[in-house]
């Protein structure tokens, strides 16, 4: 088999840009991704084993039912109805990171510990009223800070507010959802009351700033082209400060005390556990996301002359005793010489093509530089290669 | 960036391996085609196999599990020309065993012994239904004395709900300490019908490291059928053996289908881990370059006090190439504090 080093302008690596939409809808407490409710199964309500609105990781257990799943890992008895993995803690100290070190302490060696599947992901709002404490806001200081340049609205304490004190609504995005960040100039926030758009605000200036575009008169008379918070796009977070009112009624919106809904209200009940929520309040929140695929293209040439010989038994005519050789004092010593197949077709019938060497490629084998063989490419169909033809195959891997 | 580096010495380098696993139990109602309507067992035109989905297959969710399908020896009584496929059931029955059983000293491949001893010969399983468990579950490979399979002998008109009938289970039992390793393909465990001495019929194969099941046909007495088919021509003619010769290979997995009860074993995924023994003696990374070590040209830390012995809190640690370019960052949770007067050895483990 012969072995081809790629040259300097055979190896081509790219990176795909792709741009996923994610859209968010929340409405009385539930989350809807891309529009997608509650899928029923045959064996469960909830096909996914997951809540609306949360990606699987692995979408494992589907439409499974857990409450046929009575199996315990001390006694080592009951029915498994559901896929889930286990260790057996060892000296490794490896466990599952759902695992806290208190818990694992408390197993001794060589017993089991289990996870469970699906792992799923989804927004968290989490809000904060004035001088209230903020443990997750607190921990973005620096973040804030380092995109001062890009806005003075990042900074976290200027004179647009201290966000150590002043009241916040805090979004976070998991990765999951956008890739490797999000989308300037992509995020849109509508805020809904009772099925009726109160006010809109998008990053119109690619800054990060999330400024109140269009929404009801009250609203616009309140905050049109008012900053309500920021974006922090390669983090995945929308911090929400404005405080105007948007609506010139009243509801219960996470508190029983009606009050004027404001953009520190959006997404209320994004696992956040707010209740109650009156009346209908509805948001979403559109954004894309920036998604890289590294790809390697490599062209592998077969050149003009060569590739002509195959190591395939086939390669070789059948005979009837292809090893026969002779056997003398000094040894067995085999035939010289085999034939070649001719599989050259003829147009005419019964009639034997001269015969001209070729080859048929059906697979190329990538080698590193110890010859270890790292892929094989295999081609749809074989390709004829005779002699005076030459072939450059492209092949591609995403990485 | 730091300003200190330390070369690891051979015995600051540890590999490890940590065995996950996964327990994977696959119920007879997901195998015996619940979907009906939406169609979790998706065939092909080539009649070759089928594959089974824990779900309808063109919903993005579902996962595969496994493929079926059956074949004989060229060597079996029930190979014939007129067979339905019977190219195909060869050819099928060769693959799977040139790949897990090999070829013998003549170049033949070898039909799958029975009970696993080649040398000695013995009766051979020539007439098998395969199971291919899909990567997804089976991962790097089957944990070995995990396997069970609990299958109706007989499932003819499973539609009409009562006529399965003999449920048996059976597993690798004992292969956690015994098993095979003479196969092409890694190691396999004999799979039998009862777990205690004697250790009852030995019905098929269970190939760890392929993930396939080979069982074989004659665990099957009685009626043998496959509800979708309409060549169901009365019961008693409904051997498994007859299905065999006289219907497709898909007719013929889903009849092995309809038989399934439930489908468990535990999967396992190995983890390589090297860990990195980080070890700051008592002269070490006793001071920082980090620009808020200093105030007004005093060390922060020691609180005014020059007198103090030098400290500094380590919170992150640099693993560094030989080239001193940065490879790899461990972040600690809380930072921890360094002085001449303590030693720390800070274990870092990178897992691929």
């Amino acid at each position: 088999m012969p072995f081809y080093k790629f040259g300097r302008k055979d190896i081509l690596r790219n990176r795909i840009k792709a741009y996923p939409d994610s859209s968010f809808f929340i409405h009385s407490g539930n989350i809807y991704y891309n529009n997608v409710g509650n899928i029923t199964g045959s064996f469960t309500d909830n096909a996914g084993n997951i809540p609306t609105g949360h990606i699987s990781l692995y979408e494992m257990n589907v439409d499974r039912d857990f409450s046929k799943h009575t199996w315990d890992p001390d006694t080592n008895v009951g029915v498994k109805a559901r896929i889930f993995p286990f260790i057996t803690k060892d000296s490794s100290l490896n466990s599952f990171g759902t695992v806290s070190t208190t818990s694992f302490n408390q197993f001794k060696y060589g017993d089991v510990i289990t996870g469970s599947y699906p792992l799923s992901s989804s927004i968290i709002r989490s809000a904060s009223i004035e001088n209230d404490t903020r443990k997750e806001i607190n921990a973005l200081k620096n973040t804030l800070n380092y995109y001062k340049p890009v806005s003075p609205r990042y900074a976290y304490s200027s004179s647009y507010g201290n966000k150590s004190t002043q009241a916040c609504n805090l979004i976070s995005i998991p990765s999951i959802f956008y890739g490797s960040s999000i989308k300037t100039n992509s995020v849109k926030l509508n805020f809904y009351i009772s099925g009726t758009l109160v006010a809109t605000c998008e990053d119109v200036h690619r800054n990060g700033e999330l400024i109140q575009t269009s929404g009801s008169a009250y609203a616009q008379t309140n905050g049109s082209g008012s900053v309500a918070g920021v974006v922090l796009y390669k983090e995945g977070f929308v911090l929400l400060t404005g405080s105007w009112g948007l609506t010139e009624e009243t509801f219960q919106l996470g508190d029983p005390t009606p009050t004027e809904g404001t953009w520190l209200d959006f997404a209320i009940g994004a696992n956040d556990g707010a209740t109650p929520i009156t009346p209908s309040a509805s948001f979403s929140m559109n954004f894309v996301g920036t998604n890289y695929i590294e790809t390697i293209t490599m062209l592998a040439d077969a050149p003009l002359g060569e590739l002509n010989y195959s190591p395939n038994p086939t390669f070789v005519k059948y005979e009837a005793s292809p090893n026969s050789g002779s056997t003398s004092p000094a040894g067995y010593f085999g035939n010289n010489y085999r034939s070649l197949k001719n599989t050259n077709s003829s147009s005419f019938y019964d009639y034997d093509e001269t015969f001209k060497r070729q080859t048929f490629i059906s697979k190329i084998g990538i080698y590193d530089e110890n010859k270890n063989l790292i892929a094989v490419a295999n081609l749809a169909k074989p390709v004829k290669k005779p002699d005076d033809r030459d072939f450059t195959f492209k092949l591609k891997l995403d990485i | 960036m730091a300003n200190t580096f330390k070369t690891f010495l051979n015995s600051d380098i540890a590999t490890t391996r940590t065995l996950l696993h996964e327990a994977i139990p696959v119920t007879g109602t997901i195998v015996s085609g619940t979907y009906t309507d939406d169609g979790n067992i998706k065939t092909f035109s080539h009649g070759m196999f089928e594959a089974v989905y824990d779900y309808p297959y063109l919903s993005s969710s579902a996962n595969h599990i496994f493929d079926i399908t059956a074949g004989y020896s060229a060597e079996s009584n029930l190979s014939a020309a007129a067979n339905s496929q019977n190219a195909k059931k060869i050819n099928i029955y060769n693959q799977h065993a040139q790949v897990l059983y090999g070829y013998d000293s003549a170049g033949s491949i070898q039909e799958f012994d029975t009970d696993g001893n080649i040398l000695a010969g013995g009766t051979k399983m020539q007439e098998c239904f395969f199971v291919n468990f899909s990567r997804l579950l089976s991962k790097d490979e089957i944990k070995k004395g995990s396997f069970r399979l609990n299958l109706f002998t007989s499932g003819t008109d499973y539609r009409n709900a009562t006529t399965r009938k003999s449920l048996k289970t059976f597993g690798d039992y004992g292969a956690a300490s015994e098993y095979k390793v003479n196969s092409p393909s890694g190691e396999y465990a004999l799979l039998y019908t009862a777990s205690a001495d004697p250790q009852g019929d030995i019905m098929g194969h269970i190939y760890y490291q392929a993930g396939i099941a080979v069982i074989s046909a004659s665990f099957f007495s009685g009626s043998f059928g496959d509800p979708d088919s309409e060549d169901v021509a009365g019961e008693s003619k409904n051997t498994v053996a007859n299905r065999l010769t006289g219907s497709t290979i898909t007719n013929c997995a889903n009849a092995f289908r309809y038989c399934i009860d439930n489908i468990e074993f535990n999967n396992t995924t190995e983890l390589n881990s090297t860990i990195y023994f980080c070890r700051a003696n008592t002269q070490d990374y006793n001071y920082s370059s980090n620009p808020t070590y200093l105030t007004a040209s005093k060390i922060r830390v020691k609180n005014d006090n020059p007198k103090a012995e030098p400290v500094s809190y380590i919170t992150t640690v640099g693993l560094y190439s030989a080239d001193n370019e940065l490879l790899a960052v461990a972040k600690l949770s809380e930072p921890l504090k360094k002085s001449p007067s303590n030693e720390l050895t800070l274990r870092v483990r990178l897992d691929y």
